[in-house]
């Protein structure tokens, strides 16, 4: 048989890399009590037991991704932020159950991933909570809202 | 006394002649008469549906040519019945084995595709047994495929690697068909066909689906359309008179 597929190439023919990353986005709780996304400045973090710089670079952001360990069912991400008093640091430790999915012929397997708890230490951050705990292949969700004082 | 003689002789004659004159128009009305009963019996059930015929579908050693990873073979079994219509099942096997920088594959699968085929085609012209086709399939296919290595990308903790033991997964599907087979040499028979297959259940899934499924195609589709090049040898049935 010379099989002629009707469904032209899928555009999923590529390495499915940084898809198991925790969106993470800042919120601060002003006096009022209402919740506001915010920008954290001169942010910079690395994993613990990598120490390599994510993105190897500084920035200011609102939201970022952070990778998890896909031969681990913990990650430990340490934030920093420079401020004109110094830098300040937090870690978050992400607690998960990985199970593996199959995307397809041409692009194979990955890992999808489902939060089970989040921790944190330092005094950058408030609080940490899980929004969405599910990390899938093709979605794109806030998993986690990291809470800033204000 | 001859002369009486002479004209009972010519009568009996005459009477004899005009009895085998009888006869003879009495034989060819009945031969024409038969012969149409044939011609439309024929046109009925055209000579080349009777009897049995098997043969291999080339088509597998082209896609094997375009795609080395993909080796297999099928062989047609075909018996012609009255009014045009053929019983068909068509078998085989197939295997499949790549190494992707993503995962490594293997598999082996066999199947059984069963259905029938109506020929469209009437024609007068003696000994023309082509046929226009059109048919319609029931597909299974049983598939045993492992991934001996995967890996997943992941750029800054490194990547994950793995492997997937052996699972067996059952595939069911329809299949339209339409083509043409015609007789290049006293009963050889050579045909195409496009086929038009649409997945109907795919079970036994564990962790990932096969790549390709033996008799279907890729299982990522859920509709397939594949073409199949047929080489026969027909068997013919002698037609009772």
């Amino acid at each position: 048989m010379l099989y002629l597929f009707i469904s032209s190439c899928n555009n999923d023919d590529i390495y499915l890399s940084n898809q198991q990353a925790v969106q993470a986005s800042f919120y601060t709780v002003r006096e009022s009590g209402e919740v506001k996304d915010t920008v954290v400045y001169s942010l910079f973090a690395y994993g613990l037991e990598n120490d390599k710089i994510l993105d190897n670079d500084t920035v200011d952001a609102s939201s970022l991704f952070l990778p998890l360990d896909l031969n681990s069912n913990q990650t430990q991400w340490v934030l920093n932020t420079i401020k004109s008093t110094g830098t300040f640091s937090a870690t978050i430790t992400f607690e998960y159950e990985k199970e593996l999915d199959f995307v397809s012929g041409n692009s194979g397997m990955t890992q999808n991933i489902i939060l089970k708890k989040v921790s944190h230490t330092g005094s950058f951050i408030d609080s940490v909570v899980i929004s969405y705990p599910n990390i899938n292949y093709d979605e794109n969700q806030e998993n986690v809202k990291i809470y800033i004082p204000n | 006394m001859l002369r009486y003689i002479s004209l009972i002789s010519f009568f009996l004659l005459y009477l004899f002649q005009a009895s085998a004159q009888d006869d003879n128009t009495f034989s060819q009305d009945s031969e024409e008469e038969e012969t149409n009963v044939i011609k439309e019996r024929e046109k009925r059930d055209p000579p080349s549906n009777r009897g049995i015929s098997i043969g291999i579908n080339a088509g597998t050693f082209i896609i094997a040519a375009f795609e080395p990873s993909r080796i297999g073979t099928e062989a047609t079994l075909r018996y012609g019945f009255k009014n045009h219509f053929f019983a068909v099942a068509e078998g085989g096997f197939e295997q499949v084995k790549f190494e992707k920088d993503v995962y490594d594959y293997k598999s082996t699968g066999e199947f059984l595709r069963i259905g029938f085929d109506y020929n469209l085609f009437n024609v007068d012209e003696e000994d023309n047994n082509d046929n226009v086709l059109l048919g319609l399939r029931y597909g299974v296919g049983m598939n045993d495929y492992a991934s001996p290595r995967f890996s997943i990308k992941e750029n800054y903790w490194g990547d994950y690697t793995g492997s997937i033991p052996s699972n067996i997964s059952t595939a069911h599907w329809a299949e339209f068909m339409f083509g043409l087979r015609t007789e290049v040499l006293k009963n050889f028979y050579m045909g195409w066909s496009f086929r038009l297959r649409r997945l109907i259940a795919l079970e036994g899934i564990d962790t990932f689906e096969p790549y390709v499924i033996a008799g279907y195609g890729r299982a990522d589709n859920k509709t397939n359309l594949s073409f199949t090049y047929t080489l026969e040898y027909h068997i013919p049935f002698k037609r009772r008179k």
